[in-house]
């Protein structure tokens, strides 16, 4: 890495360009009201409807699975439907340490994202030369071996019944063990989660991936390496999935192939798909409303994934951009 | 250092077959610093797949491209921007999903040092160049009259507009040589003449530019020596008044365009 500042451009001809003029984008304030009147609501949430801690803090841990989902198939458009492979690490790994070594929570969870970062990083060289339809398989694979693994490894994750008896997470001196502190927990990382892609997308990073799902050619004469930037975002959504694994081990205590399905490979696409790519609403939103589906009524439990592959149909037919992107896009008329 | 008599970009001999076909062939000619090299000739003639071979995009058979004194034959094409080579496609290439300003702001891509992480926790680092690539793309758009489309999504724009704001794109990698493909496709002739000012512009500042083109009346207006090819191969190369009264490009055109 160089230190050279590209202000002054180097190298670069003099092109008798007008001298320089500061010039600042406004609606900057609204955004922050916006982003504090959000945290007051997340914050009291918790005493306004007690009952359904539980359930947002899934919903919580798969936002954070679905917004670095977002990082490499909204923005850099790369799908992938193979994420149940690192939150597998990440749950299962984090659980072994944990439960058979007796590593330190913390430092299992930190462990187990970077061992995810690394197998991205080698899975992404061979993967991301893929296209389209080939990626979206070749991942599949992923989540198919994912889970046939979790399940036939049985001295080592427990089979089909799971890793049971992992310990909640302990930071310092506190153990995130009750419904609430880990709802807050989520809503720090989520909260991190969500600045870190924010801050990408709104910077070079984020143009360049943007440019890379545009139209590759392009992207490479502007001097961008596709390549590169496919399997850094890559190893940036493996990490948020790990972590996300992790956090669901250590709430639930309990770690099984059915977390970690194919199902679930898919479901975390459709919340992306349902709340809208490319923004850091939409993952919440489709988070939400895919996990919360079961528990709008209990009969109703077994029908929801029929519910959410109508809804699914819905919303790529008729909003293609997701509930938040349309939303998004009426309010700027 | 350069003097007036190196050229900044010379291609010898350069080849491509493809298959049967032989798109270009045996292709030569040099672009002094500071000057305009128009490429014409009729559809199908291999202009686009010259310059897909200039720039790494496709590999030749043989011969050898040597920009700035130095061999980039079959170099990888992200390479180029740094070496201060910048290239606009056939049809404007710009990211839809991101405004004007943020095109542009893309093409000073060689000059960003801030990388995910950096760009992630928004590091002073990120700050300070976010700042003057903004600036940078500001200065190119007004340069280009442009100025009032900076927030637009690129996506929107008319034509017109896209290929100027391509041309933009290209100079805020501060490129010593700048290639267009077909700039004034689809352009009316308000348009064009708007392109053609912008082109003498940009290289008034010291840019050399090759253009490839269909617009007779650009290539007249812009360029300082014209080279034309006829099925992949040079049949003249001169400057544009000579290259207009040339019996071998008359036939050439207006035989395959009666």
């Amino acid at each position: 890495m160089t230190t050279r500042e590209h202000t002054t451009h180097p190298g670069a001809p003099a092109t008798g360009l007008p001298a320089s003029r500061e010039r600042r984008v406004p609606a900057r304030p609204v955004r922050l009201v916006t982003a504090l009147v959000a945290a007051a609501v997340a914050l009291v949430l918790p005493l306004l409807v007690p009952g359904w801690l539980g359930l947002l803090v899934i919903a919580g841990i798969f936002f954070l699975i679905v917004l670095g989902l977002n990082l490499l198939m909204g923005y850099a458009g790369q799908v992938s439907l193979g994420q149940t492979l690192f939150m597998a690490l990440g749950g299962y790994g984090a659980g072994l340490l944990t439960l058979r070594w007796h590593w330190p929570t913390l430092v299992a969870m930190i462990v187990m994202a970077g061992v995810s970062a690394a197998v991205a990083a080698g899975l992404g060289t061979v993967f991301l030369r893929l296209r389209g339809y080939y990626l979206a398989l070749a991942t599949l694979g992923l989540a198919v071996i994912t889970e046939s693994l979790a399940s036939g490894l049985t001295g080592f994750t427990g089979g089909p019944s799971g890793l049971v008896g992992v310990p909640s997470l302990h930071l310092g001196p506190w153990e995130i063990f009750s419904d609430q502190a880990n709802y807050y927990l989520l809503l720090v990382v989520c909260g991190l989660g969500a600045w870190f892609v924010g801050n990408l997308q709104r910077s070079q990073t984020g143009r360049a991936l943007s440019a890379i799902a545009a139209d590759p050619a392009a992207a490479t004469m502007l001097g961008i390496n596709a390549s590169r930037y496919k399997t850094s975002a890559f190893v940036v959504s493996a990490v948020y999935a790990s972590l996300g694994g992790s956090l669901y081990a250590f709430y639930l205590r309990f770690i099984s192939p059915e977390v970690v399905g194919v199902t679930v490979a898919l479901s975390i696409v459709i919340m992306l798909a349902l709340g809208g790519a490319r923004t850091l609403v939409g993952p919440l939103l489709g988070a939400l409303v895919i996990q919360g589906l079961p528990e709008v009524g209990q009969s109703f439990a077994s029908w929801s994934p029929f519910v959410a592959g109508v809804v699914l149909i819905l919303v790529i037919t008729y909003l293609p951009r997701g509930i938040w992107g349309t939303v998004k896009k009426l309010a700027e008329r | 250092m350069t003097t007036t008599e190196t050229p900044l970009l010379a291609v010898h001999g350069l080849t491509r077959r493809f298959g049967g076909v032989t798109a270009v062939d045996d292709v030569s000619f040099a672009v002094a610093p500071g000057t305009v090299r128009a490429i014409i000739g009729p559809n199908g003639a291999g202009k686009t797949t010259l310059l897909d071979l200039m720039t790494g995009f496709t590999a030749p058979d043989a011969g050898r491209v040597e920009f700035a004194g130095r061999d980039i034959t079959g170099i990888r094409p992200h390479r180029l921007p740094a070496l201060g080579l910048a290239r606009t496609f056939q049809s404007a290439r710009l990211v839809g999903t991101l405004t004007v300003r943020q095109n542009v702001m893309l093409g000073g891509y060689r000059f960003t040092r801030a990388r995910f992480l950096s760009d992630g926790l928004r590091l002073p680092r990120t700050r300070k160049e976010e700042r003057g690539l903004a600036r940078r793309a500001d200065e190119l758009l007004d340069f280009l009259e442009l100025g009032g489309f900076a927030d637009t999504l690129a996506g929107d724009l008319p034509a017109g507009a896209q290929r100027l704001v391509e041309v933009a794109r290209g100079l805020a990698g501060g490129p010593t040589l700048l290639l267009l493909d077909e700039p004034a496709a689809g352009l009316d002739d308000t348009e064009t003449s708007e392109l053609a000012a912008a082109l003498r512009a940009v290289c008034a500042g010291g840019i050399s530019l090759v253009v490839i083109e269909h617009n007779i009346e650009l290539v007249m207006t812009v360029s300082d020596r014209v080279t034309v090819l006829d099925a992949g191969r040079v049949i003249a190369d001169d400057v544009p008044q000579k290259v207009q009264a040339d019996p071998a490009v008359i036939e050439a055109y207006l035989g395959a365009k009666p």
